[in-house]
């Protein structure tokens, strides 16, 4: 009841990001809709539909083909675009996430609240949880909405699609609500830290940027390393694999009769050749197509579970330092 | 139930005690007024009372519970000196938010009172003048029909005729809700018309708290010979003397005159700045005693 009554009262303060954050991740989410229905028009007529399914076998290169003789050129521009649909659940983070907090306190409104029945932990949450739900469920949307843009803006680019790449495994429903529960955790962790609108900006970005930065460097490379399927392809180096562009190859090693691992291949001209002469072996660690969504589930899972650290770090440092 | 107790109560900001050791017995139905220099601390014990500060060491009560606790929540009301609202709000947004936050709201108090006024509620907050700022917050801070009222400066920012009405409205709320109110000011002239309670403090600790009537009746001003000042010393208490030329005027802590020196009573405000010269002289019951109403 408290709750509802402080999301009332955060609806009559705020309001414009309310309604700002929402309808600029839906207005977003309609114009990646609208391009891709073009585009998916286009490529109806031309008879080229079949070339959006993410696997090579069915379109292969002959789509590869089709896409480069259909358009004049590949163009960079759907990857740019990808990177800048990421960049705005960020963004709902530094201009409203931040804000709504920081400047609170730096204006001192905060006081108004405190002193009016209502304690600073049903403040910060009643304040920071109907926005981060507004967001997460709109960028939810917006990220059905650019996961089925990139589909046709990969092909655009000249690009197989190929769903383990970096961008298609963060253009999803999923990933983008998941970074933008992330975004507006730490936008909440750093306006209750910092307390001024500016700093805490900045200190957003710095925070969020090295989450990305080990998100892509290390935790998105070390779950892609769990529950690998092990494959023995051929006697010969690469015959064979992959089996479809729908897995990823996650290592790649020679194994001698004995079981032990060979380190390196020598400098030799046929090495398919040196390999059948030692009797060794290739064997292929690889993620089946099917491991995706659960991976992408445990990436997203661990995103939402720093969200909710920053939560609870911002709830214990009011509580132990609420307005002084 | 007493409206304000505080025993060995202290916050250090850094290196520096803005309140120290204050030990305060503030009986409820008061109108108490909170007086000392800039610096004395008044900020800070009114925003720990009012649970936007955590005290560093000792404990307090308001009405019996620990400030900022749910019990304290719903019967304290507060107005920070700085005058905190959402000031890109109009007034009805400010007040639509102000009913949302509490169980109990008096609109119809709100309304009138800001009608009484001629406050629009279409007008924004920011747009408002600093009175009509101060004005609004004092309306909402005394819509929520709290027991226990702590305004600090409400007064500041005030002209003259405003500073009668609000304090001619806080007489009323008291007389006819029995409501306690704490409020600082550095107006002491204003204060003595309406306040009951004194609380002098001086360097973060309590110097005078005292019923008014009671520091009135045990004080008087003497006038006398300046050569006459240091016996003085050995027949009444004395807070304060100042020597002008050959004539001396004490602040002393008597009843009656002694011989050779004139008396009258004293005001509210010689009382203060005379205990405001003198950090050391003190006048604050024992401990834990309950003050009879």
């Amino acid at each position: 009841m408290s709750v509802l009554r402080m999301t009332r009262a955060a609806w009559y303060k705020h309001r414009f990001s309310v309604v700002g954050v929402p309808a600029v991740f839906l207005l977003a989410a309609l114009a990646l809709f609208a391009d891709s229905v073009v585009q998916r028009h286009w490529l109806s007529v031309h008879h080229l539909s079949g070339c959006l399914v993410a696997n090579a076998t069915t379109g292969g290169s002959w789509c590869h083909s089709a896409a480069w003789a259909s358009l004049s050129s590949p163009t960079q521009t759907p990857n740019v675009i990808a990177v800048a649909v990421l960049a705005l659940p960020v963004l709902a983070g530094l201009f409203a996430g931040v804000p709504w907090v920081a400047r609170e306190f730096e204006s001192g409104a905060f006081r108004f609240t405190w002193t009016q029945g209502t304690g600073p932990r049903l403040w910060l949450l009643g304040t920071f949880g109907p926005l981060a739900l507004l967001a997460a469920v709109s960028a939810a949307i917006y990220g059905a909405a650019a996961y089925w843009w990139y589909q046709v803006a990969q092909w655009q680019a000249g690009t197989s699609i190929w769903s383990w790449r970096w961008s298609s495994f963060e253009l999803t429903p999923l990933s983008i609500a998941g970074w933008t529960v992330l975004t507006m955790a730490l936008a909440l962790l750093c306006g209750v830290l910092i307390r001024r609108v500016l700093p805490a900006m900045i200190a957003f970005i710095v925070t969020l940027g090295a989450c990305a930065y080990l998100s892509q460097t290390w935790l998105r490379p070390w779950l892609f390393g769990i529950g690998t399927a092990v494959k023995q392809v051929s006697s010969s180096a690469s015959a064979g694999w992959p089996p479809s562009t729908t897995t990823y190859t996650v290592q790649t090693w020679l194994q001698a009769p004995g079981g032990q691992r060979v380190s390196g291949l020598p400098a030799v001209n046929n090495v398919g050749a040196w390999i059948a002469q030692h009797h060794y072996t290739f064997w292929v660690a690889y993620q089946p197509h099917n491991h995706l969504i659960w991976l992408e589930l445990a990436r997203n899972g661990i995103l939402i579970m720093v969200a909710a650290f920053a939560v609870l770090a911002s709830v214990w440092w009011l509580s132990i330092r609420p307005a002084d | 139930m007493n409206a304000i107790e505080t025993r060995g109560l202290g916050k250090r900001y850094r290196r520096t005690w803005a309140v120290r050791g204050c030990d305060l017995t503030v009986p409820a139905g008061q109108v108490t007024a909170l007086v000392g220099p800039n610096g004395a601390g008044k900020t800070t014990l009114l925003r720990i009372l009012a649970g936007l500060a955590t005290p560093t060491a000792g404990t307090a009560t308001v009405l019996g519970a620990a400030p900022g606790s749910r019990q304290a929540r719903a019967t304290v009301s507060a107005m920070d000196q700085t005058v905190p609202l959402y000031r890109h709000l109009r007034v009805a947004g400010q007040l639509a938010a102000a009913r949302a936050l509490n169980d109990q709201w008096d609109a119809d108090l709100a309304i009138q009172r800001l009608s009484a006024l001629g406050m629009a509620t279409s007008a924004r907050v920011g747009k408002l003048s600093a009175g009509q700022q101060a004005q609004l917050a004092l309306t909402m801070a005394l819509a929520r029909r709290p027991r226990l009222l702590l305004l600090d400066e409400p007064l500041a920012s005030l002209d003259p005729l405003a500073r009668q009405d609000v304090l001619g409205w806080l007489m009323t709320c008291v007389a006819e809700d029995g409501l306690s109110v704490v409020f600082s000011s550095h107006v002491i002239a204003e204060l003595e018309r309406v306040a009951s309670y004194l609380v002098v403090l001086s360097a973060g600790r309590i110097q005078v708290a005292a019923t008014v009537d009671s520091l009135l009746d045990t004080h008087l001003a003497l006038t006398g010979p300046a050569d006459g000042v240091d016996d003085l010393y050995d027949q009444v208490e004395i807070v304060t003397a100042q020597r002008a030329g050959r004539q001396a005027l004490v602040l002393a802590r008597t009843g009656a005159a002694p011989p050779g020196w004139a008396a009258r009573p004293v005001t509210m405000e010689e009382l203060v700045l005379g205990y405001l010269r003198e950090p050391a002289a003190r006048v604050v019951p024992e401990p834990g005693l309950e003050i009879a109403r």
